[in-house]
Order: C-alpha cells, then structure tokens, then sequence
C-alpha cells in the first residue's frame, strides 16, 4: 500500500538521503569502498550506474560479501535485470543470511514473474519455516516494481496457499493477504477445514472480481 | 523542510468542527474566506521536499480560490493536505468536493480514513479515490475499480453517502459540462470492507510515497458533513466554468498604472461584454509588456475556449501548467 505518511515517519526518508554526501570519486573503486562501508546513502548519490560493479562485486565475493551487497540492493530498491540474475544464483543457499537477504532483495530490483513465483515455491515448500515465512514476507513488502495487474501472481499464490496441509504456510498466507488487502474473509489458519473451505471460496471469488477490474 | 514548519504555513479555509454540536457540518473548506487556522481539529499541510500545498487562484470550482496540490516525483518526500473532524462510528457521512487535474496520468490519491490510518484494515481507509494511467479508481473491497476516464483541466464534483454501520457508500461523480452524473453507484462496499470502520481524518496527497509523481491538482468545496439534507455547495453550473476575468480582474484603476494593467482592465471588460476578440486583442497587447504574465495568460485561455478554439486553450494552458502530451 505504500508509505501513506504517518507520524512517527515523518522525515525519516529525507533524514536517510542526508545521512551521506561525500563527493563522487573514480566509480569502481568509490563504489568497492562504499559497498565495504554498508554506504547505501552514498552508492543512492551516485545512483544506478553503481550496480554494475556492485553486481561485479557480488560475484566475485564470499557469503559476507554476498549478503552485504544483497542488503544494500534491498536498500536501494533500484529496478535491475541483471541485479535479479545473480540475486536468483542463491535465493537456494542453505547460508541463512544470505538467504533471507537476498530474498528480501528480489522484489525490490525486481518485477520478473520468476521472483514471484520462486518466493511462493518457498513459502509454500521449503522445509525450513524461517524460509518460509520470510518468503512470505518478501512477497508482502517488498515487491515494490510490480503494477497492480502483476500483483495477481502474488495473490492467486497467496490464496493457493490457504489450502496447504502446513498450518503454519495457511497462517503466514492469510497474513500476507490480510496486509495486502485489510481483510481475512474468516480465514483462520486452524479452524476445520470445511469452514476453511469455505473462506478461501470468498477469496477465489475475490480473486475472479480484481482480475475483472484489472 | 520539516513538517512543523509546514504546520504554521497556509492561508486556508472555513472549518465548522465540534463546537457546533447541532450542526450537521464536520467540515467545510471553501479557501475562500481567509481563515488560516491549522490544527488539530482542522487540518494539516505538508509541504515537504519540492511538492506543494498552497492557495490558488488559477482554477476553482467556486468562489475565487481552490488549493493546489503538487507533488513532485524523486524529490524523496510527499505533499498532503490532511484534515480532521470529530470521530464518527454511526450514522451517515455525506462527503463532498470538487476536483480538477492537470495531468490526469499522475498519481493522486484521496482518503477518507479513521484512527487505523491509511490502510485497508479495520477503522483505517474507508473511502479512497486514486489515479492510474488516467482513469479515476474507487478501492471497494480491498479492489480498484475504474469510474472514468478523467479529462485533464476539467471540474469534477464528488459526491459520497457513506453509511458507516453498513460500511458501504453511494458514490455520483459530475462532470464539468454534463448535467447527469457521470458515475453513479450504489452500496457499494467500502475500501476495506470493513462495516463499522469509524472515520475521523480525510487526505490529498498524490503518490503514496514511492515517489514517482508529478500530478498538480486543485480541490474545492470540501463539505463532509452527517446529514444530506444540509445546503452542498453547487457544482460548477454545468456547462460553464468560472472565468478569470470574473475571478481575479485586473487591479483597479489609478492614474499611474502601468499601460499592461490599464489593457488587461480593458481586457476583462470586453470579456465581461463578451467582446471575445476585443479581449484577446486587448490581452495579447498587455501580455508583450505585462510582468504578470500567468494571469493574462489564463485569461487567453478563458478566451480561447469560449471561441470553441480547444486547441489554443490547451497551448497556453500548457505555457503554464507544462505539456499534456507523452513524454
């Protein structure tokens, strides 16, 4: 839903811009020394450009180096293929930091329905629930490129979700989808399943409406 | 540029809040009568980063001023004007204003919210109107759903019945020109729907954040008030706007004024007389000389619409307000 303003948020973004301002140095080695420093507000003065060595960086990097680039990628939620690409190389890993770090990264570099789906693939079967529920939680904040036409992917797969045999994928599904749209349509994640049954009816049918509206 | 300092700016509206218990009246915003009073029980404006809030005299539906609202996209912040009435968790809501839009392709969003905030939770957003790729959208049911395809520089009137126990509305939408409603629907759930959902703070801002908007749009005749019954201000008489000239004439006469001045004067006259082309002569003389150009160029526009010559008029609009065309 965005960043309608609230209180306790306010100034909070311009504070970030402002936090760095070093002048601009030679790209590639400002850019390592920025990536080094967790600089985001530094590598967002010099803007985009900086991916590309940021994703040179990336590859050619350990898991410490891997995730420090990933979290500066969610940071700063530029929109690139190429970022996405080598991001997707490890959205696997069994590194829990870089893991969950680069799932978080996906979305916000990102609209390619291959994120989309590869996060629902992990909310809804990795064996770990830490994976799972950050999946979930990457598909509910952080899929900051895709219009409200794409967003039907993450919908369709949170309402699919609903009927998995795993309490605990029905119970972060209803959560996305509470945040997403402020309503639950009486799903409870352990109520019995013929009342189940029946909520996740009243989603599909609200599915079938958005669709229609798109 | 912090939010504390926006609060002490805005020469703004007529607000009518809880001191007048019988009144059917939470709110009314004409931006016409000078009142500045920003507040807890009124409103707020943001003015932070490059957007804007201000009073402006350049369109309005009624009266001679509406505000402006212009946001502007990548400068890391958003504009809002915000009010505030008395909580309401029963009852009827009658929501009124007016709306116009430069570009209708930016991004706008209005919301009627409760103490939730802007979300679609329970007590949060109730009513919310938004923009996309030039049509108007309604969020019902935690859906947006086009009403229409807004026409750029063009009053629209807004009219909501909200009944806050069934937490579903009415929504007509007039268009500038056109008599019947544009749009016209019934019971429809609200944003979240939520019944029940209290409401206390209404918001106009244009992007929710992401900051990618450059929208400037102008609203008008703010009225929410609990009963339908109550006086609304008129709409725009449809078919006709409100002119310039009529709005804002040229300063009056003195000896010394500059010839721009004493030509834009007689501009508005023959204007007044619809002497159109006499007015455009007149207006296209002081414009070489004038140092307010905006105002002449405005008045052209005026001009050039009634003459029927649409073209014209979205050119010098243009010199104002910036293309329509792609970009």
């Amino acid at each position: 839903m965005g960043r309608w303003r609230h209180p306790r948020l306010f100034g909070m973004f311009l504070l970030a811009l402002l936090a760095g301002s070093a002048a601009l140095a030679a790209p590639a080695v400002r850019v390592a020394g920025l990536v080094a420093r967790d600089d985001a507000a530094a590598l967002r003065e010099i803007g985009p450009p900086a991916a590309a060595e940021m994703i040179r960086l990336y590859l050619a990097g350990d898991t410490a180096q891997r995730t420090r680039i990933a979290n500066l990628f969610y940071q700063l939620a530029w929109k690139s293929p190429e970022a996405a690409n080598v991001l997707m190389r490890d959205v696997h890993t069994q590194d829990p930091g870089l893991r969950i770090a680069v799932q978080y990264a996906l979305g916000r570099v990102s609209d390619n329905p291959k994120v989309v789906d590869s996060l629902l693939q992990t909310m809804m079967r990795d064996p770990n629930p830490v994976f799972r529920d950050k999946a979930a939680c990457a598909l509910t904040y952080d899929q900051v490129h895709l219009s409200e036409a794409e967003k039907v992917r993450i919908y369709a797969g949170l309402i699919q979700a609903l009927a998995s045999e795993e309490p605990q994928v029905r119970a972060i599904a209803i959560q996305s989808l509470h945040i997403y749209t402020g309503q639950t349509k009486g799903f409870h994640p352990i109520a019995p399943p013929e009342k189940r049954q029946q909520s996740i009816a009243q989603w599909k049918r609200w599915l079938a409406e958005y669709k229609e509206s798109l | 540029m912090g939010s504390a300092a926006a609060l002490l700016l805005l020469p703004l509206l007529a607000a009518l809040p809880a001191e007048a218990p019988t009144s059917p009246i939470l709110v009314s915003y004409s931006f016409d009568d000078g009142k500045t009073d920003t507040g807890p029980d009124t409103f707020s404006v943001f003015r932070n980063a490059r957007g804007n809030v201000q009073l402006s005299n350049a369109f309005r539906a009624s009266g001679y001023q509406s505000v402006e609202i212009r946001d502007v996209a990548g400068d890391g912040d958003f504009p809002e004007l915000q009010g505030y009435f008395p909580e309401r968790r029963d009852g009827w809501l009658v929501i009124h204003f007016s709306l116009l839009v430069i570009d209708p392709k930016e991004e706008l969003n209005i919301a009627l919210a409760g103490p939730g905030w802007f979300n679609l939770n329970e007590n949060g957003i109730s009513f919310w109107l938004s923009t996309r790729d030039g049509d108007l959208l309604h969020t019902t049911d935690s859906i947006p759903k086009r009403l229409l395809r807004l026409k750029p520089f063009t009053w629209y009137g807004i009219d909501a019945d909200y009944d806050i126990v069934r937490g579903r509305y009415n929504l007509r939408i007039f268009e500038e020109g056109i008599e019947k409603p544009v749009v016209s629907l019934k019971d429809v759930p609200n944003a979240g729907s939520h019944p029940g959902s209290t409401v206390s703070m209404f918001s106009f801002i244009g992007d929710k954040g992401e900051d990618r908007s450059n929208v400037v749009y102008y609203v008008d005749d703010v009225v929410v008030a609990t009963n339908r019954a109550i006086a609304l201000p008129p709409f725009v008489a449809p078919g006709r706007r409100r002119f310039l000239a009529d709005a804002q004439p040229a300063s009056p006469e003195r000896p010394k004024a500059p010839v721009a001045v004493r030509l834009e004067r007689q501009g508005d006259q023959a204007f007044r007389e619809r002497d159109l082309r006499e007015a455009r002569r007149l207006y296209e003389e002081s414009l070489k000389t004038s140092e307010e150009k905006s105002a002449l160029l405005l008045k052209l526009s005026d001009v050039a619409f009634l003459l029927g010559d649409l073209a014209s008029e979205k050119a010098l609009r243009e010199k104002i307000f910036g293309s329509l065309d792609p970009r």
